[in-house]
């Protein structure tokens, strides 16, 4: 892996929201930070998980690095061009090298176009000039390409079930060729059966085409078989990241092991014997983060520094990062 | 009205919806038994077949549904014979259910403490103080954070772990025999799933309540059941004892749905086995087994006739609904 070029560049990342304070004549501006202070790279054909309980800023690190919403400050270069210094129009040329998937097939997709109107519509903002054959020849083989019949091709988006609905979606994504290709919790919202069809799908077509992939779930075991890296976000930083077989056989960050700790595992043998809640409480209110470490207020090992000091980013080991003050050796 | 133990007992029960003139049939002739302490979990895809189940003992099936066939008992008395009035009698006392969307079952203009009240009131026979005493009481039980500034907090105020939490606490707070919990963990994050099943099950130790777990994850429902129940296209297709299940699926559907864990492949860069083609719509009828267009063993028999459900002697009695079930042939022993 090593010998990969960085082909995306995220450097102190920061999307901050404002959000009105409580009151109604003395509004008193409150800052929310969804992402602070992320950085990482993403190497070329590669797989990076992101994982991290709903409100830690996963989508949202993603949607800043898309340009879909704006970054406070930081810096994203895609194949060293630096992103977020683009003006509108230039940013929009850039997206066809960078697609995203999203969690709900259905509400992702117009319900008044046709498939094939769905999955050319980028075809028709990106290369106009391409002939009425060619863009319907393109739609074919990439439908055929992500498992959908030919004969769906003028259905309307409700005639679908999730899984279908959500190749759909992959063809959409994929038919420009981008290089980068953002999968935000794609399998979520589907059965496990259908799931791993999907995964198989992604996972087929990254190799074909190498694509990079930035690969959002809530779900660590399907993290753990789709990842080449993973990163593990808690209230808007990135606590932990290493190379997928390192991380999940020696999680460093407590939160990390905790994480890992409640994955249901299907044996009821192992489950019985482990009966008993490794983390306890919810997050704390973004509005109102923990001084020091973020995970302190729920984290087993924390003492005095950790509510004094922010712990610092360092690698523990080659490509192994950690931020924490206690971590796991 | 038999075995004492057994809280409820539902008998071929059959719910049709009538779509367009059409009735299309939801759930086909479930049968399932709980007893007390015991928990059930109830296994399948979506459009499977599960929450009608659920909805169908608990006699909320709204138009266009309609019920077939069947009986639900609960201590021997047939809940579909009773008319509405007299089964709200029982429902929230006897039997309760919590929701897979816990901020969406919570009246949004009514504080947490009114709407726990509200349970109490109808069935608890108690005076003010004692219900104020006992939703604090719930509070602790369920063990929610700084209990009495929830009490005073509207649902919105309340992340999705604590509201499962105040539904649990409703749900509870009659101390019912039998609890439904539909798909309860499946909207919340892995860390606050542990601790809703790991307080779910502490509950019903302490209460001796039988449950009835619904879930479309396997590896939740290995945590939690003593018995699993694996449901497709409407139908019961696997009855048995959760370890055995996990170690020797006899339905072909089971068996492919253990194959498609991805827990199963962690840190292997093999493809993961996925079923082909998705289940049956609703109204598609076919002529034989409702899984043979997925099953890879499918043989011809598969494609004419429709399989009973069948108790297999030497696996421990396991009920299987199909005619080739993955038995090897020299096994003898239990599994």
């Amino acid at each position: 892996m090593d010998s990969h070029k960085p082909f995306l560049d995220v450097s102190n990342n920061r999307v901050w929201f404002n959000i009105p304070g409580p009151g109604v004549w003395q509004r008193k501006k409150q800052i929310l930070k969804a992402v602070d202070d992320v950085s990482f790279q993403l190497r070329e054909a590669e797989t990076l998980g992101v994982v991290g309980e709903s409100g830690c800023g996963k989508s949202t690190l993603v949607r800043g690095i898309l340009g879909l919403e704006t970054i406070t400050e930081g810096s994203v270069k895609l194949n060293g061009e630096e992103l977020t210094t683009l003006d509108k129009n230039t940013l929009r040329l850039k997206r066809r090298d960078m697609q995203i998937i999203f969690q709900d097939p259905l509400a992702s997709l117009d319900p008044r176009m046709t498939v094939s109107e769905i999955i050319s519509e980028p075809l028709q903002v990106f290369q106009p000039s391409l002939s009425k054959e060619d863009r319907k020849q393109k739609v074919q083989q990439i439908m055929q390409r992500v498992g959908l019949l030919p004969n769906q091709i003028n259905r309307y988006p409700h005639e679908f079930s999730g899984g279908q609905a959500q190749r759909i979606g992959i063809a959409r994504a994929l038919i420009l060729k981008p290089k980068l290709l953002v999968c935000d919790e794609p399998v979520s919202a589907l059965d496990v059966s259908i799931q791993a069809q999907i995964i198989n799908l992604l996972m087929d077509l990254q190799q074909e085409m190498g694509l990079s992939m930035i690969f959002i779930a809530h779900d660590l075991s399907v993290v753990k078989h789709i990842s080449h890296r993973v990163m593990v976000m808690y209230m808007g930083k990135v606590v932990e990241m290493a190379s997928r077989d390192e991380l999940f056989r020696h999680p460093r960050h407590p939160y990390t092991k905790a994480l890992m700790e409640s994955i249901p595992i299907p044996d009821p043998a192992i489950e019985r014997a482990k009966r008993g809640a490794p983390l306890t409480g919810d997050l704390p209110s973004p509005m109102d983060p923990p001084s020091g470490c973020n995970f302190r207020t729920r984290c087993p090992k924390a003492e005095d520094i950790c509510a004094a000091e922010t712990p610092e980013w360092n690698e523990k080991n080659p490509d192994h990062w950690v931020a924490c003050h206690f971590p796991v050796i | 009205m038999s075995d004492p133990a057994v809280l409820l007992e539902v008998e071929d029960l059959s719910v049709d919806f009538e779509l367009r003139g059409v009735s299309v049939n939801a759930i086909q002739s479930v049968s399932l038994k709980v007893s007390a302490g015991e928990t059930v979990g109830i296994v399948g895809e979506s459009g499977s077949g599960k929450s009608v189940t659920s909805l169908a003992i608990m006699g909320l099936i709204r138009e266009p549904g309609f019920l077939r066939s069947g009986a639900v008992r609960i201590f021997g008395q047939d809940m579909l014979k009773l008319s509405s009035r007299q089964r709200r009698k029982y429902l929230g006392r006897d039997i309760a259910m919590i929701f897979q969307e816990p901020t969406e079952s919570l009246n949004p203009v009514f504080t947490i403490a009114q709407q726990i009240d509200e349970a109490l009131k109808r069935h608890g026979g108690m005076n003010r103080t004692q219900r104020i005493n006992r939703t604090l009481e719930l509070m602790k039980i369920v063990g929610m954070p700084g209990p009495e500034k929830t009490l005073r907090s509207w649902p919105h105020q309340l992340s999705g772990g604590m509201n499962q939490r105040v539904m649990i606490a409703m749900a509870v707070a009659c101390n019912p025999s039998l609890l439904i919990a539909d798909e309860p963990t499946t909207a919340l994050d892995v860390t606050v799933q542990e601790q809703i099943l790991h307080l779910l099950h502490k509950l019903q130790q302490e209460n001796n309540m039988g449950m009835i777990f619904i879930t479309h994850d396997l590896s939740v429902v290995s945590t939690i059941a003593d018995k699993i129940i694996v449901m497709y296209a409407g139908q019961v297709v696997e009855i048995c004892a959760t370890n055995d299940l996990f170690q020797q699926a006899l339905h072909p559907y089971t068996e492919a749905l253990l194959k498609s864990l991805p827990e199963n492949y962690s840190r292997t860069n093999k493809r993961m086995d996925s079923i082909k083609g998705s289940q049956p719509g609703a109204g598609e009828t076919l002529p034989g087994c409702r899984f043979q267009p997925r099953c890879t063993y499918a043989r011809e028999r598969c494609r004419q006739q429709a399989p009973a459900l069948n108790t297999i002697e030497n696996y421990s009695s396991r009920t299987v609904r199909c005619f080739y079930p993955l038995v090897s042939d020299n096994d003898t022993g239990n599994t």
